[in-house]
């Protein structure tokens, strides 16, 4: 599961910055929030394991090792959806859905009978998530349209195999920070703001598809273009 | 090493263990499949009673036997996965190899066996049902045993093999063997207690059941907790699209690191590895030629050694009640 006290320090440091700056009526920005995506995470080792026998009297010392094994989730790209609702013109919430494709690359080592075979699993990974989002209005840049943020929240993962059956499931804290640049900013319209949003997190992973049941960090970049209504 | 397959009046087994002999291999097998793919041998519900020989061997009381002998048989009834349970009724002076309704475990001499025989199991089953009646598993008399590890063979440890046996295991094939200067094979390491061939004299490594062994006897007395918990996978190995008969598949957890094996029987080249814990496994196909595949099959003509060492080309996940399809391709040598 995820550690409850490192998303608290997530928030503290969100809240923070956000109290820094004056605060102005959340609906000329548009409440809600709908942002599409592509982006790229990064991978991470997921585990080794090593077919070890017991050993007769008189070999190896310690076991015999048949093979062993090397698994890494590779890098992938990634899609990204999010829906925010602006609380005030500091703060926002957002709910994301990212879906990716990784692949799990397993090298074989050590058979004296097989060489070093590569087997390759590729995992549909979903990633249900909840942030709290601070903008960082005293830093705005081009008259207003150029406005950094940062962002910090817990998800839910999900990890399917080939026939869309469960693999694994776990949790993910995320924390990071981007630039949003409003590209059309009508006074008198429903839409209120259109614009293209670049971000990176820094992600730490519970459970999920891992042969040690690690703790796994990696990172993400998003580019997306957003719509803000009402 | 050599085990033996041949049928005693048409309706018993018996199966052996060598001292450093011919053959190895790996993986659980249930006994039958020879005879009839769809029937295996196993014993009806309730308790298995048996009897201990009363003769003693220099160095091995009778008494200190039947300890041993009690040690295997309670490792094998503590699989928590597993239903079977037995209940020594005490000494006999019957031979274990006589077919009297009688369950016994004890030394004999075994003039018509392989002098490298340590031990056999002779299996009387009911015709038509695999159902066995009796189990005899007689130690060969000629070796030299030990019950505390302190030279000669380790009586426990090739009693648990045997109790496999007399459980309705065949042998497995987990285990990598070297050619012996002198000749035969001599075991080099092993993770099953089901594997043709002991571990050296003096070893006690064999008391201790493996992964492959709980599968083995919990796949054929299972608890309803182990069916619902467990799954498997299932495929065909083939070699340029056609069927390999005879090849060794192993399942590695990734995870927990156990080993649980089987083969591929019958003409269709159709696998089955049954009882694995839920969780990601890596399939591994290797060739039975390491030593005399007569050790597993009775119909060796049909067996393909002739092919390289595999992998399935991914990771296969394995879900509670669930099987897992897999098929494996395999290359010539």
């Amino acid at each position: 599961m995820i550690g409850g006290g490192r998303s608290l320090v997530v928030a503290a440091v969100v809240l923070g910055v956000g109290l820094a700056v004056s605060a102005l009526p959340a609906a000329a920005q548009g409440r809600l929030e709908l942002g599409v995506g592509v982006g790229a995470v990064s991978g991470h080792p997921v585990g080794g394991a090593d077919a070890t026998l017991t050993p007769n009297t008189g070999t190896a010392a310690g076991g015999f090792t048949l093979f062993s094994t090397e698994s890494e989730l590779e890098a992938a790209t990634a899609l990204d959806l999010r829906l925010g609702w602006r609380l005030s013109r500091i703060f926002a919430v957002e709910a994301g859905l990212g879906y990716a494709t990784p692949n799990v690359a397993t090298r074989v080592t050590g058979d004296a009978e097989a060489g070093s075979p590569r087997l390759d699993t590729v995992l549909s990974q979903w990633i249900v998530d909840g942030s709290v989002v601070a903008h960082l209005t005293a830093l705005e840049a081009v008259g207003g349209r150029l406005r950094p943020f940062l962002v910090g929240g817990l998800g839910y993962l999900r990890q399917l195999d080939a026939s869309s059956a469960l693999v694994a499931s776990g949790g993910v804290v995320h924390a990071g920070g981007g630039v949003k640049y409003a590209v059309w900013n009508p006074t008198d319209s429903w839409v209120k703001r259109v614009g293209v949003r670049a971000e990176l997190r820094f992600l730490i992973r519970n459970d999920g598809f891992d042969f040690e049941d690690r703790r796994r960090t990696s990172v993400s970049g998003f580019a997306s273009v957003f719509l803000a209504i009402f | 090493m050599k085990v033996r397959g041949t049928w005693r009046a048409a309706t018993a087994l018996a199966l052996a263990v060598v001292l450093a002999g011919a053959s190895p291999l790996e993986a659980y097998l249930k006994l039958g499949f020879s005879q009839d793919p769809d029937q295996v041998l196993r014993w009806g519900p309730g308790t298995i009673r048996y009897f201990v020989g009363d003769r003693d061997l220099p160095g091995v009381s009778g008494e200190a036997f039947r300890q041993a002998v009690g040690r295997a048989f309670a490792s094998w009834e503590a699989v928590p996965t597993a239903t079977a349970t037995f209940d020594e009724v005490g000494f006999t002076g019957l031979s274990p190899l006589s077919e009297d309704g009688v369950t016994t475990v004890g030394f004999e001499d075994l003039f018509d066996f392989d002098e490298r025989v340590l031990a056999v199991t002779s299996l009387l089953t009911r015709t038509g049902s695999g159902e066995i009646i009796e189990a005899d598993i007689a130690f060969n008399a000629a070796v030299a045993w030990s019950t505390d590890g302190q030279g000669g063979f380790d009586v426990e440890s090739i009693a648990v093999h045997e109790i496999g046996h007399l459980l309705g295991l065949g042998h497995s094939a987990i285990g990598e063997t070297e050619l012996r200067p002198t000749g035969g094979r001599r075991v080099i390491a092993s993770e099953t207690a089901m594997f043709p061939i002991a571990f050296s004299s003096g070893s006690t490594e064999g008391r201790l059941l493996q992964a492959d062994d709980r599968a083995g006897v919990s796949d054929l007395y299972p608890t309803p907790e182990f069916q619902q918990a467990t799954g498997s996978i299932s495929g065909r190995v083939q070699k340029g699209g056609a069927s390999v008969v005879g090849a060794h598949v192993v399942a590695f957890n990734l995870q927990t690191e156990d080993l649980v094996g089987s083969f591929t029987v019958g003409g269709d080249g159709r696998f089955v590895v049954a009882g694995l814990p839920p969780g990601p496994y890596l399939l591994r196909v290797e060739p039975l030629d390491d030593a005399d595949p007569d050790s597993f099959f009775d119909d060796v003509a049909a067996v393909d050694v002739e092919f390289r060492v595999g992998f399935a080309s991914r990771i296969v996940t394995v879900r509670a009640g669930a099987d897992a399809a897999v098929d494996l391709e395999v290359v010539s040598k």
